[in-house]
């Protein structure tokens, strides 16, 4: 009876799904929800498409932000949006997101779909100690696309 | 929570199964040397890549977090400090690493046996290399079954690695294990449970470009150190030796040997 109810007590798994330890491209579109209405608020200019890459920390600080055009005129506000929004937390090292910001009639929309850089990881459970240059050597040479293939 | 966690999980009163109390936040220094050999064309039997010798040394720890449905219990494996020298050529040096802070989810059954590892992916590739050294994960859980002093059994050492949808292999190995008895191990008695038997891997990866073939071939030995009054690992001493292949349009062959050993850090 007594294990019965300590059964019953613990919160289990039913499902299993991994915990949320890393970023994936759907926590950054849901974050970037949460992120849009502030950069609306700052003034607009004239109509413009911006170019945003940024760093994500494993504290989900705003690590490093990359604007293109840097001179737009709303690029200040927009930084200091970014120095106290907090992304989620994760266990890796700085992510990179890449998006868009479209200034269109005084309105903005951020790009539906952001970009999260993958890191390469090939070729797996093959030791291969040098550079990424020298991985992607030996990747390209099991896919028979390298050099030493033609 | 995890006092729950932990009456529930402890059923075992063989030697080597976890007691009720006993399971807990668990540290280990791991020390492996390992022989890569060069990496071989399978077909023209070219190298592309000379042989290499590389020295790893890990502290990690495992903390138990949530426990599912079918009795499995979920814990962190968190890599708290890492190195890797490698030597080529007799030319010896440090290898980068981004190690350090990265986690996986290494989902067991109570006696250690590892059912699946969660973001093992992170682990792997440049500046991380678990996905070769993956032994790690069967070193720091390599459940041994129940087996009285002096006799053996069988119980399959099971572990995958998983990464991004459609990549998986899996690894087994067929070990017969010898229950060698009780030992000092430091300042505490451990039972020795040896063990040795063939190491098989295979998996596929498929993406909308191409499918990868996973394989390897080889030989698992060790002796697990298990506290006798607690039935938790203490150590583990191992060779484990494969060769691996992978495959898509060319197929690389590699000999791979890991030579370890795993201590508890009180």
């Amino acid at each position: 009876m007594i294990w019965a109810l300590l059964i019953s007590a613990v919160p289990v798994d039913p499902i299993g799904d991994p915990l949320e330890r890393y970023l994936e491209i759907e926590d950054v579109s849901v974050a970037l929800e949460g992120l849009a209405p502030k950069l609306k608020a700052c003034a607009v200019g004239e109509d413009v498409t911006v170019s945003l890459t940024m760093t994500l920390s494993g504290d989900g600080s705003v690590g490093l932000s990359e604007w293109e055009p840097e001179a737009y005129s709303s690029v200040p506000c927009w930084n200091g949006v970014l120095s106290t929004h907090r992304f989620p937390s994760h266990d890796d090292t700085p992510e990179r997101v890449r998006l868009s910001l479209y200034v269109r009639g005084g309105a903005l929309v951020l790009s539906p779909v952001p970009e999260l850089e993958p890191r390469p990881v090939g070729p797996l459970l093959l030791f291969v100690g040098g550079t990424e240059d020298e991985r992607s050597r030996i990747e390209q040479y099991i896919e028979g696309t390298g050099k030493e293939e033609q | 929570m995890l006092g729950l966690v932990t009456m529930l999980i402890g059923l075992g009163c063989a030697p080597h199964h976890r007691p009720a109390e006993t399971v807990e936040v668990e540290r280990f220094d791991i020390h492996i040397e390992a022989h890569f050999g060069a990496l071989v064309d399978t077909e023209s039997h070219r190298s592309v890549q000379a042989a290499t010798d590389a020295d790893l040394k890990l502290q990690v720890v495992l903390t138990p977090v949530r426990l599912f449905r079918d009795g499995s219990l979920g814990s962190i494996v968190s890599i708290e400090s890492a190195s890797l020298r490698v030597s080529e050529g007799g030319a010896e040096r440090s290898m980068p690493l981004t190690l350090v802070g990265r986690t996986a989810e290494l989902r067991t059954f109570p006696n250690g046996e590892i059912l699946d590892i969660a973001w093992g992916d992170r682990l792997a590739g440049l500046g991380r290399y678990l996905d070769v050294f993956e032994v790690v994960f069967p070193a720091i859980s390599p459940s041994p079954p129940t087996v009285e002093d002096g006799e053996e059994a069988r119980r399959r050492i099971i572990w995958p690695f998983r990464g991004a949808a459609g990549l998986r292999w899996d690894n087994a190995v067929e070990a017969i294990w010898t229950n060698q008895g009780v030992r000092k191990a430091g300042e505490e008695e451990a039972w020795q449970i040896h063990y040795e038997g063939p190491w098989t891997l295979r998996g596929p990866a498929r993406t909308n470009r191409s499918v990868t073939s996973y394989r390897a071939e080889g030989q698992g030995s060790g002796t697990v150190g298990l506290e006798r009054t607690s039935g938790l690992l203490v150590s583990h001493d191992f060779e484990w030796q494969r060769t691996a292949v992978v495959s898509r349009k060319r197929s690389l062959q590699q000999t791979q040997t890991f030579v370890g050993h795993v201590e508890r850090i009180r």
